[in-house]
């Protein structure tokens, strides 16, 4: 597959991704098993990117791999420039499940963070201001209190705060975060989401945020993206084989959201209750509503989309980047 | 309208909750009734034939202890109860270190390294297979029947077992806890000796705890065979004399060490990692 060389795919904390498949082998057959199809994203530094899509869509899946702890996939995924490289800390991650180091207080969880950061005569002779700034994070996830406890003695909301806390005093420039409010009760939940678009407003990092509430994606983001495996293209329903195709997800919708930190109260507000319910019940998210390839609603200015021969026989939808060459003729 | 909550059985069933007292009463029942067995039958056989050495009587095995724990020996002025303790623990003590430090060492290069994995791992399922008896003649006709045979000895039947627990608590730290860590900056230095190290060592003293009974027997059998002192050497020599008021003090004597090695090892853990046995509650 070649490649067009693209402006601006050199910059720090930007993600660039085309062609994207990756595939398991099912535990069954031992064929493999299209998980992400033909995936293509372009995330520029500083957005806050929302992503929803049914359970076992690849979220997880796309999340492991531009953190680069899966390098199973095929296709190019870019990240600061370079092909996605080991794990390191440019790329924070809140993790789905398994947050903490169970052997560390929750003040020592937080402040491994900054210790390995910082090299040993740094850690020496700052050690008041790290303890000092682990403690801010611990205090704007409301957990100052539990400072000495060990995680065994946290619930799993606690935890997952955290877990968070932890990630984000590193001050990565991409964090990536998988669900990570999804076991917070709602007035926690709130407090946790405006600490994370504070820390966002002044740290303006690139933000990977899976979640499965559809408000809270549209009420933190500045794009949403929705990954499905349910939508149609021109292959039709069958394999060479005759078996029903089984499609792996694609990006099936890309919009911008507005992008400045709301006041919690705009939730209450009819346009915003519009957007979550016109996405809650548009294609996607239903094995049976589905959408053609060629009709994905993919506004985002940064979004683009590469279909091959088969998925689009039209060729229509296959002007290769169709957004993104009308941007850099209109940007030059 | 006033209900009645329904009584939870004391005993019997699975609903069963014995209180405490119960509980203990109930552990010492099994005790008392052996106990009261022996002294029922120890006492009959000493009426009808004073000679009695099977089954000696209290007094018999509390003077023969006297003889063995408390008069040193003629020819090395050792008391042998005490020599023989001392001898056995040392070897006890060396396998269990040298064991701890091969498993850790090399159950979390197994586990962290796939290279490593690949060149050592097909050579440690077939070793833990071996039953150690096997070697030992192996083992007296190679390294001798000097010390170190016997301290190799008991390395050979745990520390393989030891490695591959260690090896398999690693496998499931690794993953996703690994690439977490280096999200946070670690380097793999950092990772083995930050992260994982302090997770592992409480589970390296669990597993060893668990190891201590293959321990014992495998240095009884070697005591056994070829010795000229020690416990598993004492306990075989005087059988030959049907000694049994040596036999005993000496078996009931290895069940109080076994258990005061446990209770340690126990308090250490709890001590020096509190969140350890907890964590695995939820
Ligand atoms: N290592 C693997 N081997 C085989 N299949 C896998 C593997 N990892 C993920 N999958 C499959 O890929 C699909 C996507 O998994 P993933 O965890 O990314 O889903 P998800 O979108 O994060 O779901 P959820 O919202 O429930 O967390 C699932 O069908 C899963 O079975
Ligand atoms: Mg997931």
């Amino acid at each position: 597959m070649e490649t067009i060389a693209l402006p601006g795919i050199h910059t720090p904390n930007q993600l660039y991704i085309e062609n994207l498949y990756r595939r398991f082998p099912d535990p069954k057959t031992g064929l493999p098993q299209t998980v992400l199809e033909n995936v293509d994203l372009r995330v520029n530094p500083g957005e806050f990117v929302s992503i929803i899509g049914p359970s076992g869509c690849g979220k997880s899946t796309l999340l492991r791999i531009c953190l680069g702890a899966d390098l199973g996939y095929e296709g190019n995924v870019i990240i600061n420039g370079k092909p996605v490289q080991f794990p390191d800390s440019t790329r924070g991650l809140v993790p789905q499940k398994y947050g903490v180091y169970p052997h560390l207080t929750v003040l020592k969880n937080v402040l491994i963070g900054l210790e390995l950061k910082y090299p040993i005569w740094y850690r020496m002779t700052h050690k008041k201001e790290l303890r000092a700034q682990a403690m801010e994070y611990l205090n704007d996830v409301q957990l100052a209190e539990h400072a000495d406890k060990y995680p065994y003695q946290l619930s799993g909301g606690q935890q997952q705060r955290v877990s968070i806390a932890q990630t984000l005093v590193t001050g990565p420039g991409m964090v990536f975060m998988d669900e990570p409010f999804g076991a917070l009760d709602q007035s926690t939940r709130e407090r946790v989401q405006v600490f994370m678009l504070q820390l966002w407003e002044k740290h303006k990092m690139t933000v990977f945020f899976v979640t499965h509430d559809i408000g809270e994606a549209v009420y933190l983001g500045t794009r949403l993206i929705l990954l499905s495996q349910y939508y149609v293209d021109d292959r039709g329903d069958v394999d060479e084989k005759g078996n029903p195709l089984r499609r792996g997800a694609k990006i099936i919708t890309d919009i911008p959201l507005t992008g400045t930190a709301l006041p919690t109260k705009v939730k209450g507000e009819k346009s915003f209750i519009e957007i979550v319910r016109s996405i809650a019940e548009g294609p996607g998210f239903k094995p049976d509503h589905r959408e053609h390839v060629r009709d994905f609603n993919l506004a985002h200015s940064n979004s683009f989309q590469t279909l091959t021969a088969l998925e689009d026989k039209t060729g229509n939808g296959n002007g290769r980047l169709k957004k993104m060459e009308e941007q850099m003729i209109r940007g030059g | 309208m006033e209900t009645k909550k329904i009584r939870i059985p004391l005993f019997f069933g699975m609903h069963a909750e014995p209180g405490q007292l119960l509980s203990i009463c109930a552990g010492a029942l099994p005790f008392i009734i052996l106990i009261a067995g022996y002294l029922y039958l120890s006492h009959e056989r000493n009426l009808s034939n004073p000679d009695e050495k099977l089954m000696p009587t209290p007094a018999k095995i509390v003077t023969a202890f006297n003889q063995v724990a408390f008069k040193a020996d003629v020819k090395t002025g050792d008391t042998i109860f005490w020599h023989d303790t001392g001898v056995s623990l040392r070897r006890l003590g060396y396998a269990a270190i040298i064991s701890s430090v091969l498993a850790l060492w090399f159950g979390m290069n197994l586990a962290l390294f796939k290279g490593m994995n690949a060149l050592c791992m097909p050579l440690l399922r077939f070793s833990s297979l071996v039953p150690p008896p096997i070697l030992l003649p192996v083992l007296f006709l190679t390294v001798g029947v000097e010390e170190a045979s016997k301290v190799v000895i008991i390395v050979i039947s745990i520390a393989p077992a030891m490695t591959l627990a260690v090896y398999g608590t690693v496998s499931k730290m690794a993953g996703e806890q690994i690439t977490r860590s280096f999200t946070l900056g670690a380097t793999q230095l950092d990772v083995i000796y930050r992260i994982l190290l302090p997770q592992v060592l409480p589970r390296l003293i669990e597993i060893l705890r668990t190891s201590l009974g293959m321990a014992w027997y495998s240095l009884i059998l070697a005591e056994a065979i070829a010795a000229s002192s020690g416990i598993g050497y004492r306990i075989y020599l005087v059988r030959r004399f049907t000694q049994m008021d040596v036999i005993i003090p000496y078996a009931l004597w290895v069940v109080v060490l076994g258990y005061a090695m446990n209770y340690i090892l126990g308090l250490i853990l709890d001590k020096c990692y509190p969140w350890y046995s907890k964590q695995k509650e939820n």
